[in-house]
Protein backbone atom coordinates (compact mmCIF):
# COMPACT_ATOMS: atom_id res chain seq x y z
CA UNK A 1 0.00 0.00 0.00
CA UNK A 2 2.71 2.32 0.94
CA UNK A 3 4.97 1.54 -2.37
CA UNK A 4 1.58 1.75 -4.41
CA UNK A 5 1.54 5.66 -2.41
CA UNK A 6 5.02 6.05 -3.59
CA UNK A 7 4.50 5.05 -7.10
CA UNK A 8 1.71 7.19 -7.46
CA UNK A 9 3.79 10.23 -6.09
CA UNK A 10 6.36 9.47 -8.55
CA UNK A 11 3.94 8.74 -11.25
CA UNK A 12 2.32 12.13 -10.50
CA UNK A 13 5.49 14.04 -10.23
CA UNK A 14 7.05 12.57 -13.47
CA UNK A 15 3.84 13.22 -15.16
CA UNK A 16 4.23 16.82 -13.76
CA UNK A 17 7.59 17.27 -15.07
CA UNK A 18 6.69 16.39 -18.61
CA UNK A 19 3.81 18.05 -18.22
CA UNK A 20 5.89 21.15 -17.52
CA UNK A 21 8.49 20.57 -20.12
CA UNK A 22 5.85 20.58 -22.80
CA UNK A 23 4.68 23.80 -21.71
CA UNK A 24 5.85 27.01 -23.86
CA UNK A 25 8.43 28.87 -22.50
CA UNK A 26 6.40 32.27 -21.40
CA UNK A 27 4.44 30.16 -19.20
CA UNK A 28 7.27 28.84 -17.56
CA UNK A 29 8.80 31.64 -16.93
CA UNK A 30 5.06 33.07 -15.78
CA UNK A 31 5.05 30.25 -13.37
CA UNK A 32 8.52 31.02 -12.01
CA UNK A 33 7.99 34.76 -11.71
CA UNK A 34 4.53 34.35 -10.04
CA UNK A 35 6.24 31.50 -7.86
CA UNK A 36 8.91 33.92 -6.82
CA UNK A 37 6.34 36.25 -6.23
CA UNK A 38 5.08 34.06 -3.79
CA UNK A 39 7.80 33.17 -1.74
CA UNK A 40 8.89 36.54 -1.42
CA UNK A 41 5.13 37.57 -0.13
CA UNK A 42 5.37 34.48 2.45
CA UNK A 43 8.86 36.02 3.90
CA UNK A 44 7.35 39.55 4.67
CA UNK A 45 4.86 38.34 6.58
CA UNK A 46 7.14 36.34 8.59
CA UNK A 47 8.21 38.54 12.03
CA UNK A 48 11.93 38.31 12.15
CA UNK A 49 13.63 40.76 14.02
CA UNK A 50 16.49 42.93 12.18
CA UNK A 51 17.75 45.95 12.90
CA UNK A 52 17.22 47.31 9.69
CA UNK A 53 13.70 47.33 10.69
CA UNK A 54 14.54 49.50 13.57
CA UNK A 55 16.45 51.72 11.75
CA UNK A 56 13.37 51.95 9.30
CA UNK A 57 11.47 53.02 12.27
CA UNK A 58 14.07 55.61 13.58
CA UNK A 59 14.23 57.37 9.95
CA UNK A 60 10.38 57.67 10.89
CA UNK A 61 10.84 59.32 13.93
CA UNK A 62 13.52 61.99 12.35
CA UNK A 63 12.38 65.16 11.57
CA UNK A 64 11.99 65.61 7.88
CA UNK A 65 11.09 68.94 7.31
CA UNK A 66 12.64 72.28 8.33
CA UNK A 67 9.60 73.19 10.92
CA UNK A 68 10.31 69.69 12.15
CA UNK A 69 13.83 70.11 13.45
CA UNK A 70 12.86 73.83 14.99
CA UNK A 71 10.49 72.11 16.89
CA UNK A 72 12.63 69.09 17.78
CA UNK A 73 15.33 72.04 18.63
CA UNK A 74 12.87 73.60 20.99
CA UNK A 75 12.08 70.31 22.70
CA UNK A 76 15.74 69.83 23.20
CA UNK A 77 16.39 73.09 24.92
CA UNK A 78 13.14 72.93 26.90
CA UNK A 79 14.75 69.72 28.35
CA UNK A 80 17.83 70.59 28.85
CA UNK A 81 16.95 73.95 30.55
CA UNK A 82 14.62 71.77 32.95
CA UNK A 83 17.46 69.54 33.79
CA UNK A 84 19.86 72.74 34.39
CA UNK A 85 17.24 74.59 36.62
CA UNK A 86 16.97 70.87 38.26
CA UNK A 87 20.07 70.41 38.75
CA UNK A 88 20.85 73.91 40.28
CA UNK A 89 18.14 73.22 42.92
CA UNK A 90 19.63 69.99 43.64
CA UNK A 91 23.21 71.72 44.02
CA UNK A 92 21.10 74.43 46.63
CA UNK A 93 19.64 71.60 48.80
CA UNK A 94 23.38 70.39 48.87
CA UNK A 95 24.84 73.48 49.08
CA UNK A 96 22.86 74.95 52.20
CA UNK A 97 25.01 78.52 52.68
CA UNK A 98 21.76 80.50 52.34
CA UNK A 99 20.20 78.78 54.73
CA UNK A 100 22.79 79.32 57.08
CA UNK A 101 22.92 82.86 56.45
CA UNK A 102 19.30 83.55 56.65
CA UNK A 103 17.70 80.84 59.04
CA UNK A 104 16.29 81.47 62.60
CA UNK A 105 19.47 80.02 63.99
CA UNK A 106 22.38 82.14 64.63
CA UNK A 107 25.71 81.16 63.14
CA UNK A 108 27.62 80.68 66.10
CA UNK A 109 25.50 77.97 66.84
CA UNK A 110 27.13 75.81 63.29
CA UNK A 111 30.67 77.55 63.26
CA UNK A 112 33.23 75.61 64.86
CA UNK A 113 35.48 78.01 67.79
CA UNK B 1 36.12 79.91 9.31
CA UNK B 2 33.16 78.38 11.24
CA UNK B 3 35.42 76.47 13.31
CA UNK B 4 37.74 79.56 13.76
CA UNK B 5 35.05 81.16 15.25
CA UNK B 6 33.80 78.28 17.36
CA UNK B 7 37.27 78.06 18.66
CA UNK B 8 37.45 81.83 19.26
CA UNK B 9 34.13 81.61 21.40
CA UNK B 10 35.05 78.88 23.44
CA UNK B 11 38.40 79.63 24.25
CA UNK B 12 36.31 83.39 25.67
CA UNK B 13 33.92 81.87 27.66
CA UNK B 14 36.61 79.91 29.04
CA UNK B 15 38.89 82.65 29.99
CA UNK B 16 35.61 84.67 31.02
CA UNK B 17 34.71 82.25 33.56
CA UNK B 18 38.04 81.58 34.61
CA UNK B 19 38.62 85.14 35.62
CA UNK B 20 37.99 86.50 39.19
CA UNK B 21 35.61 88.87 38.79
CA UNK B 22 36.16 92.60 40.13
CA UNK B 23 34.10 94.25 42.33
CA UNK B 24 33.01 97.48 39.81
CA UNK B 25 32.04 94.75 37.20
CA UNK B 26 29.52 93.08 39.60
CA UNK B 27 25.52 94.08 38.64
CA UNK B 28 24.50 96.52 41.30
CA UNK B 29 21.89 94.20 42.95
CA UNK B 30 24.98 91.96 43.38
CA UNK B 31 26.91 95.06 45.03
CA UNK B 32 23.90 95.54 47.43
CA UNK B 33 24.13 91.77 48.75
CA UNK B 34 28.01 91.76 49.13
CA UNK B 35 28.34 95.30 50.31
CA UNK B 36 29.36 93.68 53.76
CA UNK B 37 32.35 91.79 52.11
CA UNK B 38 33.41 94.94 49.68
CA UNK B 39 36.91 95.29 51.57
CA UNK B 40 37.81 91.82 51.27
CA UNK B 41 36.15 91.05 47.93
CA UNK B 42 39.60 91.15 45.61
CA UNK B 43 41.50 88.81 48.10
CA UNK B 44 38.60 85.85 47.90
CA UNK B 45 39.06 82.70 45.60
CA UNK B 46 37.69 82.83 42.44
CA UNK B 47 35.64 80.03 43.92
CA UNK B 48 34.59 82.04 47.01
CA UNK B 49 33.93 84.65 44.44
CA UNK B 50 31.32 82.44 42.46
CA UNK B 51 29.72 81.19 45.54
CA UNK B 52 29.17 84.38 46.90
CA UNK B 53 27.76 85.53 43.74
CA UNK B 54 24.99 82.70 43.53
CA UNK B 55 24.18 83.88 47.38
CA UNK B 56 23.81 87.56 45.48
CA UNK B 57 21.64 86.42 43.09
CA UNK B 58 19.11 84.97 45.50
CA UNK B 59 18.85 88.07 47.94
CA UNK B 60 16.48 90.07 46.36
CA UNK B 61 14.18 87.49 46.59
CA UNK B 62 14.86 87.23 50.71
CA UNK B 63 12.42 88.97 53.10
CA UNK B 64 13.54 92.04 55.11
CA UNK B 65 14.21 89.75 57.91
CA UNK B 66 16.67 87.50 55.86
CA UNK B 67 18.11 89.90 54.18
CA UNK B 68 19.21 91.95 57.52
CA UNK B 69 20.75 88.38 59.17
CA UNK B 70 22.62 87.70 55.79
CA UNK B 71 24.08 91.20 55.69
CA UNK B 72 24.66 90.79 59.38
CA UNK B 73 26.06 87.21 59.20
CA UNK B 74 28.03 87.49 55.64
CA UNK B 75 31.19 89.74 56.73
CA UNK B 76 32.02 86.45 59.74
CA UNK B 77 30.78 83.83 56.87
CA UNK B 78 33.19 85.07 54.15
CA UNK B 79 35.92 85.26 57.33
CA UNK B 80 35.81 81.79 57.51
CA UNK B 81 38.44 79.05 56.10
CA UNK B 82 36.59 76.84 53.75
CA UNK B 83 37.12 73.86 56.26
CA UNK B 84 35.00 75.79 58.97
CA UNK B 85 32.73 76.33 55.98
CA UNK B 86 32.12 73.12 55.12
CA UNK B 87 31.78 71.95 58.84
CA UNK B 88 28.82 74.40 59.33
CA UNK B 89 27.40 73.09 56.53
CA UNK B 90 27.95 69.34 58.08
CA UNK B 91 26.49 70.94 60.86
CA UNK B 92 23.26 72.68 59.52
CA UNK B 93 22.57 69.55 57.63
CA UNK B 94 22.43 67.34 61.10
CA UNK B 95 20.56 69.95 62.45
CA UNK B 96 17.55 69.61 59.57
CA UNK B 97 17.66 66.20 60.10
CA UNK B 98 16.46 66.82 63.51
CA UNK B 99 12.56 65.72 64.08
CA UNK B 100 10.43 69.25 64.30
CA UNK B 101 10.72 69.18 68.50
CA UNK B 102 14.51 68.93 68.97
CA UNK B 103 15.14 71.80 66.28
CA UNK B 104 12.59 74.03 68.37
CA UNK B 105 14.34 72.82 71.54
CA UNK B 106 18.03 74.05 70.30
CA UNK B 107 16.51 77.41 69.14
CA UNK B 108 14.95 78.13 72.18
CA UNK B 109 18.26 77.43 73.94
CA UNK B 110 20.29 79.21 71.32
CA UNK B 111 17.71 82.30 72.41
CA UNK B 112 18.25 81.75 76.22
CA UNK B 113 22.04 81.94 75.44
CA UNK B 114 22.06 84.35 73.32
CA UNK B 115 20.27 86.45 75.45
CA UNK B 116 22.71 85.40 78.44
CA UNK B 117 25.64 86.59 76.09
CA UNK B 118 24.30 90.11 76.25
CA UNK B 119 24.21 90.46 79.85
CA UNK B 120 27.78 88.13 80.19
CA UNK B 121 29.93 88.23 77.57
CA UNK B 122 32.23 85.13 78.31
CA UNK B 123 29.50 83.19 78.38
CA UNK B 124 29.14 80.04 75.81
CA UNK B 125 26.62 79.44 73.01
CA UNK B 126 25.53 76.11 72.29
CA UNK B 127 26.65 74.46 69.20
CA UNK B 128 25.23 71.61 67.21
CA UNK B 129 27.45 68.54 67.10
CA UNK B 130 27.90 67.25 63.74
CA UNK B 131 27.26 63.32 64.58
CA UNK B 132 24.37 63.23 66.94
Amino acid sequence: MKNQSQLDHRKIAALLTQSAQQLDEDIVSALGENRARALQKQRMREPVFSLSAIGHRAHNLLPHSTHQWVAAAIVLVAIISGAAVFWSNTQDHQNPDMAILTGDMPLDVFVDK
Amino acid sequence: MRKLIFAAFCCFATLAHAAPESWNTLPPTEQQALTPIQAQWSTLPEKAQHNFRRLAQQYPKLTPDQKQRFSNRLAKWASLTPEQRQAAREKYRTFSQFPREKREQIKQMAKQNRAAKMQQPASAVPQVNAKP
